[in-house]
């Protein structure tokens, strides 16, 4: 019978990323918004790795690893990623960190707090 | 006399039916033996309703609640539990030697040893079979067992911690000792899948909240999930052949409907088209067949596997 190592645990940085995990991972972000224009993303759509600004409506489309800063997420799913400011006032929120911003409404079904915190099903965030 | 938990989460009561069966017929008797008092509790995730409690014999069954919201934080309440050790086993994990996992018992007669960690993540201690002193854990500052994002001010370059590994670290830090069970000797002993729930969920979720065709984007951007939707493909046989009945149905009663069809994995793997990512999934799939079919060899059934990919279930 052999046991592994007992040494003090260190772990390593996740370098995987799955949706099937909870993770909110490095990962390259791109930034497609012009501040002059409105962004409506739409019902269908699936983005990654992606920043969206304060022009930014979200209409239904997925989000994975995705920074939102200041636009109106009124509907769709927010999936690990970083809700930076705007407001969440429907739609899904898993697994992603919410910094700040205001929530409005919608499904908290799990996710981290900006002190790191998981907060789970139903514990939304108060508006910050 | 010390009481020991047996202790998981589950989503989906089928997947449920499929554990509570190996853990009371591998798992107890060899606790037992120990002269422990074992218990076993399920926490019902969600679809609390569908739980039947005449198919869970000798369970105990917690639903979410204050302090209890989900999965993750179940694991940091059933510390609390009146008990002096705890089992974590996930839902999609199976031990098939219960005189092996209760062999490690006797390491708890060294003060400073915390746990057990019976399956292994990279070679690192992981919650999937945690064999746990609580006393060990209650010490620690709670949350201790949730998964937690430490540094979210420099996101995405943060650390994501999954469920057990704040705890790992601290206990660690106290001089505790976490032994890992190294990999070859754990899958020798012990047959689990990975993301079987979370592929149901994740399409429940997804249809839910961005419709389905989304879902099958994602099917199409992470190949984690065909192997997941193949795990339960193959759990199904291995359900239907017991309980003659479908697995990971959806609202319509279709078998695998809440995860991916039979038809629905077949076009999802015409669409694959990178050599190397096709090989690495017929590999996997290779991997799950041979799992389900100590599964199965344990239960002496036959199963009848439908053929998804090429050459899967047929030896290299």
């Amino acid at each position: 019978m052999h046991s592994g190592p007992q040494v003090p645990y260190k772990r390593p940085l996740r370098k995987f990323r799955s949706p099937l995990r909870w993770y909110t991972g490095p990962l390259e972000i791109f930034h497609m918004q012009n501040v002059q224009q409105h962004l409506i993303l739409r019902t269908g759509e699936l983005h990654t790795n992606r920043k969206f600004g304060p022009n930014t409506i979200n209409r239904g489309a997925a989000l994975f690893e995705c920074e939102w800063d200041g636009g109106l997420f009124e509907s769709g799913l927010f999936v690990g990623g970083l809700f930076r400011s705007g407001q969440f006032a429907g739609g899904m929120f898993l697994g992603g960190i919410f910094w700040s911003g205001t929530w409005v409404g919608g499904t908290w079904e799990g996710g981290f707090d900006r002190a790191g915190i998981y907060r789970s099903r139903n514990d939304r965030p108060t508006s910050a | 006399m010390s009481r020991l938990l047996v202790a998981s989460p589950h989503r989906y009561p089928d997947l449920a039916r499929l554990w509570h069966r190996f853990v009371m017929r591998e798992l107890v008797p060899s606790f037992a033996a120990l002269h422990l008092d074992v218990q076993v509790n399920i926490f019902c995730d969600a679809n609390a309703e569908q739980f039947d409690p005449q198919h869970f014999p000798n369970v105990r069954f917690t639903r979410s609640g204050p302090g209890m919201g989900d999965f993750m934080e179940f694991y940091d309440a059933t510390l609390q539990a009146p008990c002096d050790f705890i089992l974590f086993l996930d839902a999609d994990t199976f031990i098939l030697d219960g005189h092996w996992a209760s062999s490690y018992f006797s390491r708890f007669d060294d003060p400073r040893l915390a746990a057990v960690s019976l399956v292994p993540r990279a070679g690192a201690p992981a919650i999937f079979a945690l064999l746990c002193r609580v006393e060990s854990y209650r010490a620690l500052v709670p949350p201790a067992l949730a998964c937690r994002y430490e540094f979210p001010d420099i996101w995405p370059s943060g650390v994501n911690l999954q469920p057990g590994d704040f705890a790992a670290r601290e206990l660690a830090r106290a001089g505790k000792i976490i032994v890992t069970i190294d990999e070859e000797e754990s899958q020798r002993h012990i047959v689990n899948f990975r993301s079987t729930t979370g592929v149901r969920s994740s399409r429940e979720h997804a249809a839910s909240a961005a419709g389905n065709s989304v879902f099958w984007k994602m099917v199409g951007m992470f190949p984690e999930y065909l192997c997941a939707a193949y795990d339960n493909l193959l759990l199904g046989c291995l359900y239907q052949s017991l309980y003659h009945q479908p697995f990971a149905p959806d609202s319509a009663g279709t078998a695998l409907g809440g995860s991916l069809t039979v038809v629905e994995l077949r076009q999802a793997l015409n669409e694959v088209r990178e050599a190397v990512q096709l090989e690495s999934l017929r590999r996997s799939f290779q991997e799950s067949h041979a799992k389900i079919m100590r599964l199965a060899g344990r239960e002496g059934v036959e199963l009848a596997i439908p053929e998804v990919y090429p050459g899967v279930g047929t030896p290299d």
